[in-house]
């Protein structure tokens, strides 16, 4: 009816306008929006990629705006195709560290007793792997050709943290006067999770989704540039990998732009999440909305 | 003889949230005499507390005080406006001269110091010189008025109840010898017999220093335990103000009477009690006439109008009492 | 049959400090609560009362003794049989605020019961069944309420709110735990009003707890008063019979505390409580024999060695085993 349907239109509205009232995460905002859009509207747009022998490794230029790299493709082009990689990647790490995250933390706050403490005791022993040793070894005995298997990769090592986290968030709420109500009221256990602890679990958990995919791009990245991911896309990291490694970018040569562009993009896209997260928080919570 | 120890004037405290600005205390004047003990009643929006730190220049940000004149009253020496002191030559006067109990004071403790080292630095705060088995003696006998024992002394505030961490807190007020005290809710969170004993406590410390105090509190019941005279606050206001007695029996404000008439008692007529109508008011959106209007009974029978010019002043009704309601004598007449 | 039945209903938690000792949040309970009564559980915190009201909702089970339900063991209740009662008995929480998810609308909150237990078909429905339930409790126009959220309304309204919820699911029963105890004082009558009618119009029992014995005589002035100390039932008797002559000394101690706002009938409260010592003993050192006997003026011997039972006296039940001595005392005059 119009009433819920103003609700959710108002609600939409109230988040926006936080987002956009608060200039660092009104900066956030923009700046993952245009990546969003390169990412999914750019492969769509800009001309095939060619290769150009003739003209490669040249700086940036008219014709080019970024140079062009080794084989003479655009370098702008390539970082525009591999924006939507970059954005894949990080976002399935964060669906599957999350999904992870929340389905441990809620069963094991709400249920206590041994169920928590076995499950705990299994988070505690992937919090205290070493992560990216441990990415490195799976890489390398799991064979990543897409974004979605490279994102569960990077993700299964992500959760722990954010589980303890929402674990004790759910501890807090469950003696709240809210849930009690509801128990009294006959609401089942499913109903309790989905309506009255999740909504309030919502922001910590997006804050911390944000975070995951910074972090998952970093690794990715890191691990593309030891040369540990046989990806073939066009992802940033395969871009620094090639040129720290074949075009002696760090050595200071023409190719210094072909380096620093997905360097500085990567940059811009971990201060971008930084800076929308930290709006993140108000913007959810009804409170502080009004 | 009654010997002025408090004047407030026009005092008026701002608040700034959100691009509006709200009046949490408007243009408050009143006037407490030495050696009476004062009750200011008001519930949520009243003011009563914004009131109370705002004459002790205890306003944070975001909130101001932008006037009025607090003028206190020495025993011996010139009046002095205490709001035209600077944050440290006021500093001088708290504690010393005019102390605060406020409610929920026994999370004021500093949680790792024993209650005596609370005393010394508190005595020291302000009096360096004063040797520390002065400043003990005196606590024990504090502690012996508020029947603590002196073991009290020893102990950290996690080891003692609310009741006693309330009345450590009353003795530690106590320690430099003040004029004036203010409470505010000190009875509030307080279990029945311990608020009795604390009543108790504060008249036989009152009669014996010859202290003036300052209840402010939503408790309407404890006036007719304890207090002289009677001050009433709505949504920032002061609107009536007089001698206890005839607050009660004769009072010439429409919420002063339905205040009396809303609270439940042991030994009342169950079936003449009734509620104020109407929701507490809402400081950002006042209404455009007397600000009680909404849930007068006068106004709902048209015996008054609601004017909002006519109630910018208060109006003197019985001896000694002050209403803002300048229709009283109609509403009141019997 | 009565609606809920304790028999001697006990609830021991463990004592975090000290493993093996235990805690007697409620001991011994026995209480039988009639369609349509209303009762009021009176007591100062620690007595118990919360405990209780826990244990009829069925948040806390029984350590020792059982509940009935219409007579059935409520453990022994499966299925539809539980549904039927957890519906039927209900709660009034004392924070509005806590007890309202902040992240969701009212309505949002107050649907999903109805949707879950199909007492609504579809949203619209609900939306109709609320809107006709905050017109009876007040909240008119219910689309205001229905679509804000909780931080958004006041104390008054949310605990109307809180009611209106109870009342959705067609109890019982209800139990309203301190419901008025944070909201305005000039609102607490209007509030308890409504329980009151729900009471008359649809014959729901009320177990109205509090420590506040004006409002306990205001809503069960034709009911029953059950007083607790330290987890156990000390008195219970009709609320004017009770209150007009208290048995147990406690209670007399309790209702010679409370503080009345008439300053005419100030000179007639009593200057010294009948009661040994200020504080409460606390749960987790609860003294041998009658739990009262370390306070109370009249103690004896057999005070310290043997806890008195429940027993009649003059029309009521008392844990005293000196009642009859006392009261022939207060009869002479004290």
């Amino acid at each position: 009816m119009n009433n819920r349907q103003n609700d959710r239109l108002a609600g939409v509205k109230a988040f926006f306008s936080v987002i956009w009232r608060n200039p660092m995460s009104r900066a956030g905002f923009i700046i993952l929006l245009v990546f969003l859009l390169m990412a999914v509207f750019g492969p769509m747009v800009i001309p095939p990629l060619k290769s150009d022998y003739a003209n490669r490794l040249q700086g940036p230029s008219a014709a080019h705006w970024l140079g062009t790299d080794l084989a003479g493709k655009d370098t702008l082009l390539q970082l525009i195709l591999g924006s939507r990689d970059v954005l894949l990647v990080a976002a399935y790490a964060g669906l599957f560290a999350v999904l992870i995250a929340a389905v441990i933390g809620i069963v094991a706050g709400l249920n206590g007793g041994w169920v928590d403490r076995i499950l705990m005791l299994f988070t505690d022993v992937v919090l205290t792997m070493p992560s990216f040793p441990v990415t490195m070894i799976l890489s390398m005995i799991v064979r990543i050709t897409d974004p979605l298997v490279f994102g569960l990769v990077l993700g299964l090592w992500s959760w722990a943290g954010l589980a303890k986290a929402i674990r004790s968030q759910v501890l807090g709420l469950k003696h709240r006067e809210f849930i009690e109500a509801s128990r009294i009221m006959g609401i089942s256990k499913l109903n309790i999770i989905l309506y009255d602890v999740l909504p309030n679990l919502v922001s910590y958990i997006a804050v911390n989704f944000i975070s995951i995919m910074k972090g998952a791009i970093t690794s990715s990245v890191g691990l593309m540039i030891l040369g540990l991911v046989p990806f073939q896309g066009n992802h940033w990291g395969v871009m620094i990998q090639v040129a720290i490694s074949q075009t002696g970018a760090l050595l200071g040569s023409a190719s210094m732009v072909y380096f620093l562009a997905p360097v500085i993009c990567l940059m811009l896209f971990q201060l971008g999440s930084y800076f929308f997260a930290s709006g993140l928080d108000e913007a959810l919570n009804p409170r502080l909305r009004s | 003889m009654p010997t002025p120890i408090l004047e407030v004037k026009n005092l008026t405290v701002e608040f700034s949230l959100h691009g509006r600005t709200i009046r949490a205390c408007d243009n408050v004047s009143l006037t407490i005499n030495r050696g009476e003990i004062v009750g200011i009643i008001g519930e949520s929006g009243s003011g009563k507390t914004t009131l109370v730190s705002g004459i002790l220049n205890l306003i944070q940000a975001p909130g101001k005080i932008t006037s009025g004149e607090v003028i206190y009253h020495p025993r011996s020496g010139e009046p002095v406006d205490l709001r035209k002191l600077s944050p440290e030559q006021f500093a001088k006067h708290r504690w010393t001269n005019l102390t605060t109990v406020f409610q929920a004071a026994q999370n004021v403790m500093n949680p790792s110091l024993r209650v005596k080292e609370h005393f010394l630095e508190t005595a020291w705060a302000h009096e360096p010189n004063l040797k520390e088995e002065e400043i003990l003696s005196k606590a024990r006998d504090l502690l012996s008025k508020v029947r603590l024992e002196d073991r009290v002394l020893d102990c950290y505030p996690h080891q003692l109840s609310g009741g006693m961490k309330q009345r450590t807190i009353i003795a530690l007020s106590l320690i430099l010898n003040p004029d004036i005290i203010f409470l505010d809710e000190p009875t509030t969170a307080l279990d029945v017999i311990t608020q009795w004993y604390i009543l108790e406590i504060l008249k036989g410390i009152q009669k014996e220093y010859g202290l003036t105090m300052v209840f402010s509190t939503h408790d309407v019941s404890i006036i007719g335990s304890i207090v002289d005279r009677l001050g009433v606050m709505y949504a920032g206001q002061l609107v009536e103000y007089g001698p206890v007695l005839t607050m009660f029996k004769q009072p010439t404000h429409p919420y002063t009477a339905g205040l009396m008439t809303a609270i439940p008692s042991l030994r009342d007529d169950v079936t003449k009690r009734k509620a104020i109508p109407g929701n507490p008011p809402d400081l950002a959106k006042l209404p455009d006439s007397c600000r009680f209007a909404p849930r007068c009974f006068a106004h709902a029978q048209g015996l008054c109008a609601g004017d909002k010019a006519a109630t910018e002043r208060l109006y003197p009704s019985h001896p000694e009492q002050y209403t803002r309601c300048y229709s009283w004598e109609k509403v009141f007449k019997s | 049959m009565s609606l809920v039945k304790l028999e001697n209903v006990s609830v021991y938690f463990k004592n975090e400090k000290n493993p093996k000792q235990q805690i007697g949040a409620l001991v011994g309970m026995n209480l039988e609560i009639e369609p349509g009564e209303i009762i009021a559980v009176v007591g100062e915190s620690g007595c118990g009362k919360t405990t209780l009201g826990k244990v009829i909702t069925d948040i806390y089970q029984p350590t020792e003794g059982r509940m009935l339900y219409k007579g059935k063991d409520l453990r022994t209740l499966k299925g539809k049989e539980y549904r039927e009662y957890r519906l039927a008995v209900q709660m009034i929480h004392q924070d509005s605020y806590a007890a309202l998810n902040p992240n969701r609308t009212i309505f949002q909150s107050l649907s999903l019961p109805l949707l879950q237990h199909k007492l609504a078909r579809n949203q619209r429905q609900a939306w109709d069944q609320l809107s006709e339930l905050f017109n009876d409790v007040g909240l008119t126009p219910p689309e205001q309420f229905l679509s804000k959220y909780p931080h958004q309304l006041s104390g008054g309204q949310r605990q109307r709110i809180l009611l209106a919820r109870a009342l959705s699911v067609k109890p019982s029963l209800i139990v309203a735990d301190e419901p008025v105890s944070m909201v305005d004082v000039s609102l607490r009558i209007s509030l308890l009003d409504l329980m009151a009618r729900a009471n008359k119009k649809h014959g729901i029992s009320f177990v109205y707890i509090t420590h506040d014995l004006g409002t306990a005589r205001y809503i069960a002035h034709h009911g029953r008063i059950a007083v607790m100390y330290l987890g156990r039932m000390i008195e219970t008797n009709q609320i004017q019979a009770a209150l007009d002559a208290p048995a147990h000394p406690y209670f007399h101690a309790l209702i010679s505390a409370v503080p009345e706002a008439d300053p005419t009938l100030r000179e007639g409260r009593l200057t010294q409580l009948p009661l040994r010592s200020f504080d409460m003993p606390s749960v987790t050192n609860a003294p041998p024999g009658c739990k009262f006997h370390p306070r109370c003026p009249y103690a004896e011997a057999v005070c310290e060695q043997e806890e008195p039972r429940l027993r009649e006296f003059k029309g009521g039940l008392v844990a005293c085993h000196l009642v009859e001595k006392i009261r022939a005392g207060a009869l002479n005059g004290e």
